[in-house]
């Protein structure tokens, strides 16, 4: 984020006008700690900076270097799993990617709101807009689908239909926009409150091209007079646009009528997205040129083994590595050192282990997935 | 006409996205994000579901395509459907 003008500007004049002075801030996802140093330096009597990313050891270096060290309380770990002393009267957070839905953002945001925010207290961002378009960007289609087109003379079609369902990253202009975009969601950050969404767009061609696919972007509404955008043509930050491929490029001419479903669903800790279109010719509901329906649960390779272990009906049985992990487990009794419990795995284990140290490596990993 | 009767039309949910895997075919219900599997057979008639929310013309797609009999057929497809319902991998078809 220090490094991107735009979007640090707009923070910062955000939370100039918002934070007064005294008031507690609550900051989610604070990284190497820039937001709550402004937090401070706008004269925040005390603010609460939580980090999941080993990173806070450097944010708290800085804030020490500043003179923050006392105002800021540093918190390692996720917002959801964490307890305040005290509600606070502003939450800042900067958790969104290219698009709001990005892992548990939405969650994160919620959760605090619920737990932490004060009556009266601001939420910066206070609202993401979602904005949808049509385009035609051969460029932006054939990056995806062009080494699997032609194949080499081989038909490469499984590869290409994992390509033509994969969202990415794009830097469009508005003259790839073949109808008025459309704004297809609001989260509102004071009212949201599960991490799923869902928006249904129609659009009317105003000009004959091929379309490629689908365009969404976010408005970061941060105060009611602060944002900033990644819409085509916006100044660049170091966000972009996410392209949503359609499965082939289709005609459009004047009058048609396209419809766009998008849903966003959290599953474990990413989301899915799901797309349909309809395209009706001169805006006949009854002469349907196109229809697509598409998801990135179909833009990366799945294992049907590994699937078939995670069904509710598979009846799972322990491997070797479960015995090796259980052995770990079972010696993290509060009083035996990760090196002791490497040496005893070693010699419990010494087909798997030929030197102490990948014994050392395996005990380490358990130990930060599981110890306190 | 087999002796079985058939629940309502019925279709694909919304919360359903799904791909086909080496024949056969892996649901994943986006609401509870828990996965499902369908064999091959399964797969052919979760296909014809997509096209289909009459499962009298899918049970006639079936008979045409394998060697069996339409009781046993009509039998398998209506178990199936209604695990899939049960699941919520499958709405009536009028439903929104």
């Amino acid at each position: 984020m220090i490094s991107d003008r735009v979007r640090l500007h707009s923070y910062m004049e955000a939370m100039r006008r918002t934070i007064k002075p005294g008031c507690a801030v609550l900051d989610i996802g604070t990284g190497p700690g820039i937001m709550a140093l402004l937090a401070c330096r706008f004269g925040a009597r005390k603010v609460y900076a939580i980090e999941a990313d080993p990173v806070i050891q450097v944010a708290r270096e800085i804030a020490v270097r500043n003179g923050f060290g006392e105002r800021i309380e540093f918190i390692e770990g996720l917002s959801t799993h964490i307890d305040l002393p005290e509600r606070v009267d502003v939450i800042v957070s900067d958790l969104s990617g290219i698009l709001p839905w990005l892992q548990h953002h939405l969650d994160a945001v919620a959760d605090a709101r619920r737990r932490f925010l004060a009556p009266g207290g601001v939420m910066i961002p206070s609202k993401h807009l979602a904005w949808v378009g049509i385009v035609e960007s051969e460029q932006a289609y054939f990056d995806h689908s062009q080494p699997w087109e032609t194949g080499h003379g081989f038909e490469m079609e499984p590869a290409r239909d994992l390509a033509v369902n994969s969202p990415k990253k794009v830097r469009l202009q508005p003259e790839a926009l073949l109808a008025a975009a459309q704004c297809g969601l609001v989260l509102d950050y004071l009212a949201v409150e599960g991490p799923d969404s869902s928006a249904k767009t129609t659009f009317l061609v105003t000009r004959p091209g091929i379309g490629h696919g689908m365009l969404v972007w976010t408005d970061y509404v941060l105060t009611d007079d602060i944002s900033f955008s990644n819409a085509p043509g916006c100044t660049t930050n170091i966000y972009g646009q996410t392209f949503f491929p359609w499965t082939r490029p289709i005609s459009l001419e004047p009058d048609d009528v396209v419809t766009i479903s998008l849903r966003c669903n959290l599953v474990a800790d990413d989301y899915t997205f799901r797309w349909s279109t309809a395209v009706f010719g001169m805006g006949n509901k009854a002469a349907v040129k196109y229809k697509f329906d598409q998801s990135d649960f179909r833009s990366c390779p799945l294992s049907p083994t590994s699937l078939r272990k995670g069904a509710e009906t598979y009846v799972p049985r322990t491997n070797g590595d479960a015995s090796i992990d259980s052995f770990i487990l079972t010696s993290m009794d509060g009083t035996t050192s990760v090196g002791e419990i490497a040496a005893r795995l070693a010699k419990s284990f010494p087909d798997r282990f030929k030197v102490r140290s990948e014994a050392l490596d395996r005990v380490a990993r358990v130990s930060r997935a599981y110890s306190e | 006409m087999n002796k079985l009767s058939f629940p309502p039309r019925v279709k694909p949910s919304e919360d359903v996205v799904w791909r086909n895997l080496q024949g056969e075919s892996v649901l994943l219900d986006l609401k509870s994000g828990v996965y499902f599997g369908l064999d091959s057979v399964g797969t052919r008639i979760w296909t014809l579901l997509q096209d289909h929310d009459d499962l009298q013309t899918v049970l006639q797609e079936l008979l045409a395509e394998y060697d069996v009999s339409e009781e046993t057929c009509a039998r398998d497809l209506l178990e199936l459907v209604s695990v899939l319902r049960e699941k919520g991998l499958l709405q009536t078809a009028d439903a929104t």
